[in-house]
């Protein structure tokens, strides 16, 4: 274990609002571990933010169990080298947000050069329908970092 | 990932899928430790070879969990720009095959195997990850 890293460490959430590649985990019906590729929003007040459709297996999943484990990895890495990285552990929320919670998620996320004005307007827009929902990771432990 | 189920993301073919293994693209390997709980490390897919898939981990502190046999799931992808982006997940049984700690690596055996790639898809036909 890390053992280290407090959930409060502003290097911990400077990390986790700068990096949104993430690697999300939940369990499938039969228990056995199954994962994302995800991009996460932003990271406040000890929870990390995604959103996802509302009709999706993984909300299936975790609404069934909610145990997850996340990786969030940098992406500046340099030739073959190892980029950072830090190993969550917590629960996760899936929710309807509101136009409040919305905005103000999506407005407190970094800028992703790769990901343009017009693929955020309709993550906004599918939040707003509901078509998509927030899940919200309620982080309860750093396992490690490197 | 797909935003209509209709057009989402395609699959991508045995080609495709060795193609992008071959790049060992980064991602990360998540199996239940000793405490009963998730545990996720990053990983870097080194190579497959008849349905196993051989991930290098950066498990830190966390080595000796991958000490012996446990079930896990891999997820790794690639997103140079957003018109790209492939992956991969892969879940069965995970064994220990070698490297040192920090780094050890990890045998997956390919028991279910799921691809994306939004890769050559026409603009109109492409949907936002998730």
């Amino acid at each position: 274990m890390d053992g280290v890293t407090k959930l409060d460490e502003p290097a911990l959430g400077d990390f986790l609002r700068r990096n949104h590649r993430a690697f999300l985990f939940g369990r499938d019906e039969a228990g056995d571990p199954i994962g994302y590729a995800m991009r996460s929003i932003t990271y406040e007040q000890a929870g990390l933010y995604f959103a996802t459709y509302t009709k999706s297996p993984k909300v299936r999943h975790l609404l069934a169990d909610p145990e997850v484990a996340c990786v969030v990895m940098s992406e500046d890495r340099v030739d073959d080298a190892w980029p950072s990285w830090v190993s969550l552990h917590g629960r996760a929320e899936v929710y309807r947000p509101s136009a409040v919670d919305i905005e103000t998620m999506l407005g407190g996320s970094s800028t992703e050069s790769r990901v343009s004005e017009s693929v955020i307007a309709k993550v906004r827009d599918r939040l707003l329908s509901g078509k998509r929902s927030f899940i919200r990771l309620d982080v309860d432990e750093v396992r490690a970092r490197g | 990932m797909a935003d209509d189920r209709r057009v989402g993301p395609k699959r991508m073919s045995a080609d495709e899928l060795a193609a992008f293994v071959a790049t060992q693209p980064w991602g990360a390997l998540c199996v239940t430790g000793d405490d009963g709980r998730l545990l996720a490390v990053p990983g870097r897919v080194l190579d497959e070879h008849d349905g196993i898939l051989r991930v290098e981990l950066a498990a830190a502190t966390l080595a000796s969990t991958f000490e012996q046999p446990r079930r896990g799931c891999v997820v790794a992808d690639s997103f140079e720009s957003y018109d790209s982006i492939r992956g991969v997940i892969v879940r069965g049984a995970a064994a220990p095959a070698g490297g040192l700690a920090p780094y050890p690596i990890v045998a997956l055996t390919m028991a279910r195997t799921a691809t994306f790639s939004f890769a050559d898809e026409p603009k109109s036909a492409q949907a936002v990850p998730d």
